[in-house]
């Protein structure tokens, strides 16, 4: 599928020269992001930073309690065990303390918990992570599992694999099996889940708020490529999730070739039944001429400006048969 | 390879936890052995029933599973970070060197642990015996060696402690 580009505008290309995007994107970002000006604007400021506690090795107030005698400030978020770095008179970095080192918490973006929420886990499942390293959905699937039942963790990159293995160890996990795979290939271990997590690899639109270089290195050519292959992931986690599972699919990208295009063509193939979230703005129905089923109101998506997360789209689907 | 611990294995183990302090919490525990036979190591694994039930339906065998708490070595159960943790946190009477936050400041980069940093210690501790290193909270932070007896864990100006591994080590390895 080729991605959707449009003639420059004088508004495109005057955003595009004033905040230092090509100008496809945002002239791209124009048709789809609300205040896509404001999204600009608002991922030149720092990004906000979110911890999220390790219940599995200890409580909120106790974690938040240690912190704050250490100077960090934080701040409730809409999630129970998720709190935003509010400020930070301390002398070290919330990625040093005793704590972190101890794996008490998880340094997270809040979309990321969003997307592990959604999959509404319950204890002594069996639940599938198709693209998992560095870990911090994965450690969280297991904190919501209680570390009880089964989490099969798949990565295809050998390096990353190394850091998901350590985050698992210092987050006390102890229900997780990792495979250094390719997930399109995750229905050879023959094995059926309760539960799917598929936060696909993507053209990282969400994250420029963190990594400014994704302002200018990627081409239409990319996202057109992640949407083939996001395709191909989906696909085959709906061939290993069992009638009456849930598998959810996530991306940190703006782009509704990367999302919603990916999520409709998968209701034309499968009998899969699109479930409504609680946070976030609702899904595209539509991107230039192509419509979308009306079911994919009910996906999400988070803006940086709206929703002070990275950018980031989440999609709850029940498989029928 | 990933198997159930053998008869030998688990007196070892069972006689091992015993002497930690954790054999009442072990007893609940569902244990894995990953031997690596070229060059005959054996990592003791905590699992679940239903991941081992998964895994067993698998043929691929996985690149890693549940939590490494150690190794048997000379007949005898080593731990590692998540086995010293397992111990600070479950058993009433293991080795320990508790030290104060500089010391822990010290020990999490990688250091050795000075006598003026030690604030308390196990009774009985020996030199050279192996000791969990507690920060003040009763957190294993890491594993040392001791150099000294008892009494002589203290002595200032000289290191007294070897950190043999600490919980900086996630740190250090991120930046890899």
């Amino acid at each position: 599928m080729k991605t959707l580009t449009f003639a420059p505008t004088q508004q495109s290309l005057y955003l595009a020269e004033k905040y230092g995007y090509d100008e496809w994107m945002v002239n791209r970002f124009l048709h789809y992001v609300p205040k896509a000006k404001d999204m600009m604007e608002r991922m030149q400021r720092p990004v906000k930073r979110y911890i999220r506690t390790n219940t599995l090795k200890t409580t909120s107030p106790r974690l938040v309690a240690r912190l704050e005698s250490k100077n960090f400030e934080l701040k409730k978020t809409v999630l129970a065990d998720v709190f935003e770095i509010n400020g930070n008179n301390a002398s070290i970095s919330i990625g040093a303390t005793t704590e972190y080192l101890l794996g008490h918490y998880y340094i997270q973006d809040i979309s990321s918990c969003i997307a592990v929420e959604a999959l509404d886990i319950k204890r002594n499942q069996a639940v599938l992570d198709m693209a998992s390293a560095p870990g911090g959905k994965t450690t969280l699937i297991a904190q919501k599992m209680d570390n009880t039942g089964s989490i099969v963790a798949i990565e295809s990159n050998p390096i990353r694999m190394k850091s998901l293995a350590f985050n698992l160890s210092r987050c006390g996990v102890i229900n997780t099996a990792l495979y250094r795979l390719d997930a399109t290939a995750c229905a050879s271990l023959n094995l059926s889940f309760d539960r799917i997590l598929l936060d696909a690899p993507c053209s990282g639109e969400g994250v420029i708020w963190k990594d400014a270089t994704r302002k200018t290195s990627r081409t239409p050519d990319d996202i057109s490529q992640c949407s083939f292959a996001q395709k191909k992931l989906l696909e085959a986690g709906l061939q290993a999730l069992k009638p009456g599972g849930t598998i959810v699919y996530s991306t940190c990208s703006f782009a509704p070739e990367e999302n919603e295009y990916v999520v409709n063509s998968i209701l034309n193939k499968f009998d899969v039944k699109v479930q409504p979230l609680q946070f976030g703005t609702e899904g595209l129905t539509a991107f230039g001429s192509k419509a979308f089923s009306k079911e994919l109101k009910s996906t999400v998506r988070l803006y940086p400006h709206i929703h002070n997360s990275m950018g980031f789209y989440v999609a709850k689907l029940r498989k029928n048969t | 390879m990933l198997r159930s611990p053998n008869a030998q294995e688990l007196t070892q183990l069972r006689r091992s936890f015993d002497r930690w302090g954790i054999f009442a919490f072990m007893e609940s525990q569902k244990l894995v052995i990953n031997y690596d036979s070229v060059v005959k190591k054996r990592d003791v694994l905590v699992s679940t029933d239903d991941l081992l039930d998964t895994l067993s339906k698998v043929t691929l065998q996985p690149d890693e599973m549940g939590l490494a708490i150690g190794q048997i070595r000379n007949k005898k159960f080593l731990p590692s970070l998540s086995g010293a943790e397992i111990i600070a946190k479950h058993s009433k009477r293991f080795p320990y060197v508790m030290i104060n936050e500089i010391g822990e400041a010290l020990v999490l980069y990688g250091r050795d642990i000075f006598g003026d940093s030690v604030k308390e210690v196990s009774k009985g501790l020996d030199q050279n015996q192996t000791a969990i290193i507690l920060n003040q909270n009763r957190e294993s932070i890491g594993i040392g060696q001791t150099r000294f007896s008892e009494e002589n864990l203290f002595k200032k100006g000289e290191v007294t402690v070897y950190t043999t591994v600490d919980a900086g080590i996630y740190l250090r390895n991120q930046s890899d």
